[in-house]
């Protein structure tokens, strides 16, 4: 058993707890000639100069936007599909539909984009086709203002489907006979769906919120970077792309680590917050406090 | 001919701002480093003297033109340069060339060489990561390429900590032991310059900027690329633009430098009467190009995808009308994709068709190419190393290094020119970006199938040199650029792609430009102007 479990810790060791260490280089003006050893520590000058940088900022209110548009938009959807899958009757119809929706997933965003890109795009099909019509086209991949929007349009897209197979899993759960007795009783779909499928799902899904609120700050880098320049860093800079842009193409490594860090502890906090708000409202979360059940 | 156009055009704009490639001039700090730099004495200056040129070069910048490859090349040096491996971190411009083991012409270089030469070779972006990292982690390469102009920061402390100081080897008279590093010209060893000592050889490329190249197919509707002043060249792009086709290209930030010239902006930073100086983003002619690029932006003449990472194909096809490249000699690429196109190059024009424009002219070298800290008969061999790949072009070790071995990766054409044959096109490109980029003698024009090319763009380097302005601090170093002007260059450019494309109103420019000189530019200024050399021309009122 404790053989079987070797493999994992080092793994977890080796690229998690281990690289964490490097985090000390936010107290430092790290320089890479130099190395960790031989950079001078400045204490917290790095925090400081990051409080009074407003890009800094910036970044943050369109992280913290993007992920509102994210948790509002985004994590009801895998949820809804999950329906719409488990109340298919044909098996084959089941699978089919499940393997498309799922498949984007796997998609880098590189080629995500580049196929919105190509359809939406300014030069994409769509706006082509306005054109021969004599129309107006329509910016949706460079205005700022409906970027969040576009963003989730594309996380919806790609990993929807994706999502959906947690759910789907939890619904498998269900007693079949709950619904029977409750049929039975003359409750309709919706009502079967209310008493019955939802709060059988519910664990799972506060569960997954609070995952995805420790992770709130986390709202991709990719997807972000390749769209920068389209709609400018008003609207696409985030926490991981600042960190990108001040750390590693500016040469600011500690800064970028400073930020990097702050990110940490707020996403540490934010979930320790979630969990005890699940805790409260009766709901397991995703760890117990000893004692309770 | 070897492209580097797409390196400068990723960095090429940062000549505008002539803040990140000051990185690499000469002096540590603003004082004793610059004072240490001006004693230095640079290597002897001995040109290769087995060649005339078909059309003469000049001190001014001019490049020599050959109209073929000279017949009978010469051996410039005299024996293999290694003994042992060496091992050297390069970037490659082009598609990554087959690894050593299946790469025939790489092989034949290293027979060549006398040990293999083993190149850790990066892509394009990407490098300044890549370095930082190698850096970090102690194990260095023999050999790694320093860019000027990608941002890699702190670069005297770091050559002071980590490279091997080569002064002795190669100031004055000392460098004649290494003929072909005596041929590159003091302009370009300036480069290699940091607090007083040379720590490599530099990597001389074309003398010329940024300059617009448009598709004569597509100007001829509206009576050419050439306009006479800033609204007849709006006239005309609006009326190219229709349907799917468009004007220009998508990078603004390098079509705003073209527009610079014409409102008379200055490279990088304008030398005022009383030896002042004021920042390219200071004047109000940059400002006026600024609201002109919005002007064009709004008129819906830029083609629009802002993500089209390489132009030229569309260019070619008409699709769009111009775009901007690095140098006149940067024909040569829409030749490789259509064989029938030779393209315009835009002469700038005043703005107004009355005030004299200005043509920026570029760095000169893409860096130098520092080496590990190690023992004199090491330096040595690679010394001899750098010697055999910077050989000129015409000699024997030229052709060895950019078309490999006769019969095999080239073969001559009618006319004696040197050309690579289909292995050749596969295992050619991205070894040799990847060589040239890190060595490099100093540049010509040669077009192998087009000798009325050579003709034209000597032509049209001559007229381009007649409003040359050349970047005042070039080969001086402030302290405050190295370490924070790519970060303030980003984020003003950030702001004027907001203005230009509309999400931003022209007020945001004094707010950005506040930023920018309370971030460090007002700093820089001080440390540019304290180490101003005497003979830079003043370029202001």
């Amino acid at each position: 058993m404790v053989l079987l479990m070797v493999p994992g810790v080092v793994f977890l060791l080796a690229f998690f707890y281990l690289p964490v260490l490097g985090n000390v280089v936010a107290f430092q003006d790290f320089q890479p000639y130099l190395g960790i050893m031989h950079s001078e520590w400045n204490g917290f000058t790095n925090f400081v100069n990051l409080y009074a940088n407003p890009d800094f900022w910036d970044a943050l209110r369109n992280t913290l936007i993007l992920a509102g548009a994210q948790l509002l938009l985004f994590f009801p959807i895998p949820i809804g599909l999950a329906l719409i899958v488990d109340s298919l009757v044909s098996n084959r119809v089941r699978r089919w539909f499940q393997t498309i929706a799922y498949l984007p997933h796997f998609l880098s965003w590189v080629l995500v984009v580049t196929l919105f890109q190509q359809s939406l795009g300014g030069a994409g099909f769509v706006n082509n086709l306005l054109r021969q019509a004599g129309l107006d086209p329509i910016p949706f991949m460079t205005n700022p203002d409906t970027f969040p929007l576009l963003v989730v349009a594309q996380l919806v897209w790609k990993d929807a489907g994706w999502a959906m197979i947690i759910f789907l899993a939890a619904l498998t759960t269900v007693d079949v006979s709950l619904y029977e007795a409750a049929a039975a009783d003359g409750a309709g779909r919706w009502r079967r769906l209310w008493h019955i499928t939802l709060p059988s799902l519910r664990t799972v899904i506060v569960l997954l919120l609070i995952l995805r609120i420790g992770d709130i700050l986390s709202v991709g880098f990719e997807q972000f970077i390749l769209q920068r320049d389209s709609v400018g860093p008003g609207a696409a800079e985030v926490l991981d792309t600042f960190t990108y842009y001040a750390g590693v193409v500016g040469g600011d490594w500690s800064s970028g680590a400073a930020a990097g860090l702050a990110k940490g502890v707020v996403g540490a906090l934010l979930l320790w917050g979630a969990n005890s708000l699940a805790h409260r409202l009766g709901e397991p979360g995703i760890f117990q406090r000893r004692g309770s059940s | 001919m070897i492209n580097r156009r797409r390196f400068l055009q990723v960095s090429g704009a940062a000549v505008v701002a002539g803040s990140t490639l000051a990185g690499c001039g000469d002096g540590g700090t603003a004082g004793g480093g610059a004072k240490a730099s001006g004693d230095l004495k640079l290597p002897t200056y001995k040109p290769f003297a087995g060649l005339q040129p078909d059309l003469p070069g000049a001190e001014s910048g001019l490049e020599p033109g050959f109209l073929r490859f000279p017949a009978n090349a010469t051996a410039s040096v005299k024996a293999p340069p290694l003994k042992n491996a060496v091992t050297a971190l390069t970037e490659t411009f082009a598609t990554p060339p087959p690894p050593m083991g299946s790469n025939p012409m790489w092989q034949a270089l290293n027979q060549a060489l006398g040990a293999e030469l083993k190149l850790t070779i990066g892509t394009d972006p990407g490098y300044p990561e890549k370095f930082a990292t190698l850096l970090a982690s102690d194990s260095l390469p023999d050999l790694m390429w320093l860019p000027p102009n990608q941002g890699i920061p702190n670069i005297g402390p770091m050559l002071e900590a980590k490279f091997q100081d080569l002064t002795k080897y190669l100031s004055g008279d000392a460098v004649l032991e290494y003929p072909n590093l005596a041929a590159l010209k003091p302009a370009s060893w300036r480069t290699a310059v940091v607090n007083g000592k040379i720590w490599g050889a530099p990597i001389p490329s074309t003398p010329f900027g940024q300059v617009m190249m448009g598709n004569p197919r597509t100007w001829e509707k509206v009576g050419g690329l050439q306009s006479a002043n800033a609204e007849e060249f709006f006239a005309k792009c609006k009326e190219l633009s229709n349907g799917t086709n468009y004007a220009l290209e998508p990078a603004i930030i390098n079509m705003l430098h073209m527009f610079g010239e014409w409102f008379g902006a200055p490279n990088g930073w304008r030398v005022n009467a009383d030896r002042s100086l004021t920042h390219l983003y200071e004047t109000e002619n940059y400002r006026a190009a600024v609201e002109y690029a919005a002007k064009l932006w709004a008129a819906k003449v830029f083609y629009p995808d802002l993500n089209l990472a390489d132009a030229t194909p569309k260019t070619v096809n008409g699709q769009i009308a111009a775009q901007v490249v690095v140098g006149p000699r940067a024909t040569a690429d829409f030749r490789a994709l259509d064989p029938t196109l030779f393209v315009d190059t835009l002469i700038p024009f005043g703005h107004d068709g009355k005030a004299k424009p200005v043509y920026d002219m570029g760095y000169g070298t893409v860096g130098f190419t520092p080496f590990k800290q190690t023992d004199e008969g090491r330096i040595r061999e690679l010394l001899a190393l750098m010697d055999y790949l910077s050989a000129p072009f015409g000699t024997k070790e030229y052709l060895q290094k950019n078309f490999g071995v006769e019969g095999q990766q080239y073969q001559l054409d009618a006319q004696k020119n040197p050309v690579l044959t289909k292995a050749g096109t596969q295992q050619a490109p991205g070894l040799v970006s990847a060589l040239t980029i890190m060595t490099s003698p100093e540049s010509v024009i040669f077009n192998p199938a087009f000798p009325d090319d050579t003709r034209k763009i000597h032509a049209t380097e001559q007229k381009l040199l007649e409003f040359a302005m050349r970047n005042p601090t070039a080969g001086t170093y402030s302290d405050t650029s190295s370490k924070v002007g790519p970060k303030l260059t980003a984020a003003f450019r950030d702001t004027i792609v907001d203005i230009v494309t509309g999400r931003q109103k022209i007020g945001a420019y004094d707010e950005a430009l506040k930023r920018w000189k309370s971030g460090g530019g007002d700093k820089m200024r001080g440390e540019f102007a304290a180490v101003l050399p005497a003979g830079v021309p003043v370029t202001g009122s």
